[in-house]
């Protein structure tokens, strides 16, 4: 309690137990002291008081006047000490008492501790004696001599006894001890209860202020000023506080212009990287999707190595753009989890079907393993969980010269009802140190610059903060020379199978016939590589570089027979004047022949865009850049119909 | 919340200030209490003064306050409570009367005894009443209660001390007087009727006649009263429980040392009625006046003769510390 306890009640109550300390003392050694000085003064009051008597009775007797000793005893017997007081015989005969009716009797029959030999000396020897009574201090018996003349010549000695009670008397003493005690103590308490008020009315206006103020500052409010006056240590503290309170103001207006400063940067940032994503997917597109077409043409096999080089350039171009951004959105803080079903099996079949040049490149063997036969769906974020895939298979890939990858799915049922899911990677390649392995780990990508052992330095880090995004772990186990494990863990939630729409097993069974397609793009050599994607996939495109352009041929449709219908409209986002969704709102309103007309958008935006466009109207999203296959898997999963150029094959791979 | 916890302990600390302070002023009136001192009593080895002796040796006064001294018969008592030798007394109340200095008189507390038939008239074979005494002489001490209870005799007969020759004796002196056939009779109590009686006198009157005239009284000095008013309350109270014991002591175990022997104590009672607390309660009241009538009758006779000086008032009577003490004793016995 001590330790808690405020300054405005420790302090009075140490003063008051100082002085509840120094009043026991004064009991304990004054009080027994002045007590022990008393009994030494009533001795000698005693001691008076018989030899005063006995002067008396001594002149008195020695005049042979008997007589008055009972005068001399009343007179002294009057003393309110006087117990007991008689003139004996030396066998003990009273003589002569304080009471008549004691002469007669014996005073060592009435009294025990009246000595018989201390009488005998006091009578025969003239010893004057004192002596307490045994087991009560306050009393003393004093003996005397007396010499009676009887007659000239004829002498006689008795005793004078007297017992004195000095109780009174020493408790008198006593009290006068106790009574300054108490009055010390009187003193302590009044003096600890003016100490108490006046510092608690001293701590109630001078410390209560501060430590307002402290909450008040704590709440988080501005200009927060204490403003004590005087020259004490208060006011003191109230100066350094107000400066303190002035200084804290000052560095919140500090912080919150750079944390404005860095937000606008990190705006400027995002809109910057968002035009750097848009202006380099842009010539991508074309330049991926152009050798796309070229690789399908007939050309000279030398000339295919140079276009699959061409195009693997590309597409690492396109993951550095991929990688950059993900950081971007990484360090924003904006990368939540958006929860839907999701198939790892899909999606480990989508990242591997991304990567298959690369693999067959280096002719590596590729081994895909799920702990379940049927596919494995669960609750999760399948943008996060195939960036996560797609780094790790795609380093795999990177960092084995030649040997095999393995790719393990598994999930694990945990006792509440979720799963815990597994995701590894596993390679005979070239492997790492422990120090590069600790420093992967610890999210440090920096230790893999220069080593030529990454393309970006950022893949790994943003796979790591994409495992922590989804609450999970991953590992790494990896010796130098002798290949990797990454081990990526994470817990969800499992959920049942959905449909699949684009199913690539269903398309040989599906609707075959030729489409006539609207395409908006703006930019030429997009609009040109659209336009021939299309025709290779034995689609009619009609391109437009502007939406009235395309709104006017869409109405040429409806008003001239000549002109077929469209079955589909492929229109970029970035369409000039008018805002994509507003588009796709006017095309559904022009005419109810197009009031349904399935609408794919491709954009140089990422997938996490796909919901805001199908929540617009759009039926399906396609990122740029985009293979001819992406895009027949797309116009499939709109308008159930199938490819039927000679590019249809490659879907099945 | 910080007030209110301020104002919550602080009312703590003050409470137990008031609380600390209230236990050292009750000490301290304790003290105050006992300051006043021993109230010294001196009274002769009478029988109707017993019951202090009885208190003192039984432990009946509260410790502290009374402090009884036995008188011996020599003493002068009325110098000793004069100058101060002792607080109060217990004396005849011709002693008070013939005071020679109305300033220091007593004051009249309580009575303890009156005469009942103790004090006599006595006279030789042949005068067979007080009227019998007319021109005879009489032996008995004028200023003494024997000089008053001759005058009452004499009174109640139809006449006056100027009816007879009044020889000027004391006690002692009356049965040698009556031997010697210098007086015809004698007022007196004690030895010297007792003597007479043996010599063949008569008893012409007793004190029996004028029941509560002839009393011993309990007095204080007058500044005592204002310095020991605890110690009279604690006297008169130890004398009610002392005369509560008596009357149930049995009659055959002594009292302790210091105190007459229960059968000795009745042997000198004979006589006299020692006044209880009920009858002293009568007689302080002031409207049935029983004891300020017998104080103003002793006064007047005793200015008839000459005995105390006429223009003064009679003894004053103080009757606080007996009420004090008498409410406390009811309050003792349940009543």
């Amino acid at each position: 309690m001590i330790p808690t306890l405020s300054l405005r009640h420790l302090i009075p109550l140490l003063f008051f137990a100082s002085g509840l300390i120094l009043v026991t003392a004064f009991y304990v050694v004054g009080r027994p002291a002045t007590i022990q000085q008393a009994r030494e003064l009533a001795l000698e009051r005693a001691q008076i008081d018989i030899q005063s008597l006995q002067g008396r009775l001594n002149a008195v007797l020695f005049r042979g006047d008997v007589r008055r000793i009972g005068t001399d005893i009343f007179f002294a017997a009057t003393n309110p000490r006087v117990e007991f007081l008689a003139v004996v015989e030396p066998d003990g005969t009273i003589l002569s008492a304080h009471r008549s009716k004691l002469i007669g009797e014996n005073i060592f029959t009435l009294f025990t501790d009246v000595h018989r030999d201390t009488l005998a000396k006091a009578i025969t020897r003239g010893r004057f004696t004192l002596e307490p009574v045994e087991g009560d201090e306050n009393r003393v018996i004093a003996y005397a001599g007396l010499t009676i003349l009887d007659a000239p010549g004829q002498e006689r000695y008795v005793g004078l006894v007297q017992i004195e009670d000095f109780d009174d008397l020493i408790a008198n003493m006593s009290r006068i001890a106790s009574f300054s005690s108490e009055l010390m103590l009187v003193l302590i308490v009044t003096l600890a209860l003016v100490l108490a008020r006046v510092l608690n009315r001293r701590l109630s206006t001078r410390l209560v202020p501060l430590i307002d103020g402290a909450r008040h500052i704590a709440a988080g409010k501005e200009n927060v000023r204490i403003g004590l006056k005087g020259e004490d240590e208060f006011a003191e503290l109230s100066h350094a506080f107000d400066d303190m309170s002035l200084q804290i103001d000052h560095n919140r207006t500090d912080l919150i212009k750079t944390r404005d400063m860095a937000e606008a940067a990190n705006q400027a940032q995002s809109q910057f990287l968002a035009g750097i994503n848009h202006e380099i997917r842009t010539p991508l597109t074309g330049v991926i999707g152009y050798l796309d077409l070229l690789s399908n043409q007939n050309i000279p096999p030398r000339a295919e190595g140079y276009v699959a080089a061409a195009e693997q350039s590309a597409r690492s171009l396109l993951t550095l753009i991929d990688d950059v951004l993900d950081a971007s959105r990484l360090q924003d803080g904006n990368n939540t989890l958006k929860l839907a079903p999701v198939c790892l099996n899909l999606i480990v079949q989508q990242v591997v079907d991304g990567m298959m040049p690369d693999i067959r490149a280096k002719d590596l063997a590729l081994g895909i393993h799920s702990s379940q036969s049927d596919p494995i769906w669960i609750e999760s974020d399948a943008r996060v969980i195939r960036q996560i895939m797609l780094t790790l298979v795609s380093n795999a890939i990177k960092f084995t010269p030649s040997g095999r990858i393995d790719i393990s799915i598994e999930v694990n049922p945990r006792a509440d009802g979720r799963n815990d899911v597994l995701f590894s990677v596993s390679d005979t390649g070239i492997g790492m140190s422990d120090f590069i392995r600790e420093q992967l780990l610890e999210g440090n990508d920096d230790v893999l610059q220069g080593s030529n052992t990454t393309r970006s330095g950022l893949g790994f880090s943003i796979c790591r903060q994409m495992v922590l995004l989804l609450d999970g772990t991953i590992d790494i186990d990896s010796h130098e020379g002798q290949g990797s494990r990454f081990l990526a863990k994470f817990v969800a939630t499992p959920c049942a199978p959905q449909i699949l729409e684009n199913s690539m097993e269903r398309l040989s069974s599906l609707d075959k016939r030729r489409l006539n397609i609207l395409c908006l793009e703006a930019d030429y050599l997009g609009r040109t590589l659209l336009e021939n994607m299309l025709q290779n996939l034995g689609h009619d495109a009609a391109c437009f570089a502007d939406a009235d352009s395309a709104f006017e041929s869409l109405g040429h449709t409806l008003i001239y027979p000549d002109r077929p219908r469209f079955d589909l409209a492929i229109i970029d986002s970035e369409i000039v004047g008018i805002a994509v969704n507003d588009f796709i709102a006017r095309l559904r309103r022009a005419n109810s022949t197009y009031a349904r007309l399935p609408t794919i958008i491709i954009s140089t935006r990422g997938e996490d865009e796909r919901t805001r466009f199908t929540d617009s109207g759009a039926n399906g999203f396609i990122q740029k850049p985009f293979s001819t296959n992406r895009l027949s898997q797309e116009i499939f999963a709109a308008t159930r119909v199938s490819q039927i150029g000679e590019h249809g094959d490659t879907a099945a791979e | 919340m910080f007030a209110m916890m301020s104002l919550r302990i602080t009312s703590a600390w003050l409470r137990l200030g008031i609380a600390i302070l209230a236990s050292v002023v009750a000490l301290t009136a304790c003290s105050e209490e006992r300051s006043e001192g021993y109230l010294r009593i001196g009274a002769n080895p009478w029988a109707g003064y017993e019951p202090f002796f009885i208190a003192d040796e039984l432990n009946l006064f509260r410790p502290g306050y009374v402090h009884m001294v036995e008188t011996p018969q020599a003493l002068g008592l009325s110098q000793a409570l004069r100058n101060g030798t002792i607080d109060a007394a217990a004396m005849t109340l011709s002693r008070v009367i013939r005071w020679p200095d109305p300033a220091s008189r007593p004051v009249v507390l309580m009575v303890l005894d009156h005469s009942n038939g103790l004090d006599k008239v006595m006279a030789r074979p042949g005068i067979q009443s007080v009227a019998d005494l007319r021109g005879r002489r009489v032996g008995a001490e004028l200023d003494t209660v024997n000089g008053y209870v001759l005058a009452r005799a004499l009174e109640l007969n139809g006449l006056s001390l100027d009816d007879v020759t009044v020889v000027n004796l004391e006690n002692d002196e009356l049965h040698d007087a009556y031997v010697s056939g210098d007086i015809d009779a004698m007022a007196g109590f004690g030895r010297p009727i007792a003597a007479a009686r043996q010599d063949g006198a008569v008893e012409l009157f007793s004190s029996a006649e004028i029941p509560g005239e002839i009393i011993d009284i309990f007095v204080a000095r007058p500044d005592s009263l204002e310095e020991h008013p605890m110690g009279f309350e604690e006297a008169i109270l130890g004398w009610m429980r002392a005369m509560d014991t008596l009357a149930t002591w049995p009659e055959d175990e002594d009292f302790p040392s210091g105190a007459l022997r229960p059968g000795v104590l009745r042997n000198q009672l004979d006589g006299v009625q020692l006044s209880s607390a009920a009858n002293n309660l009568n007689l302080m009241r002031e409207d049935t006046g029983g004891l300020h009538q017998v104080i103003e009758r002793r006064w007047q006779a005793a200015i008839a003769r000459g005995v105390a000086p006429a223009g003064h008032d009679a003894p004053r009577i103080d009757p606080r510390p007996f009420m004090a003490a008498y409410k406390r004793y009811l309050a003792e016995v349940g009543r």
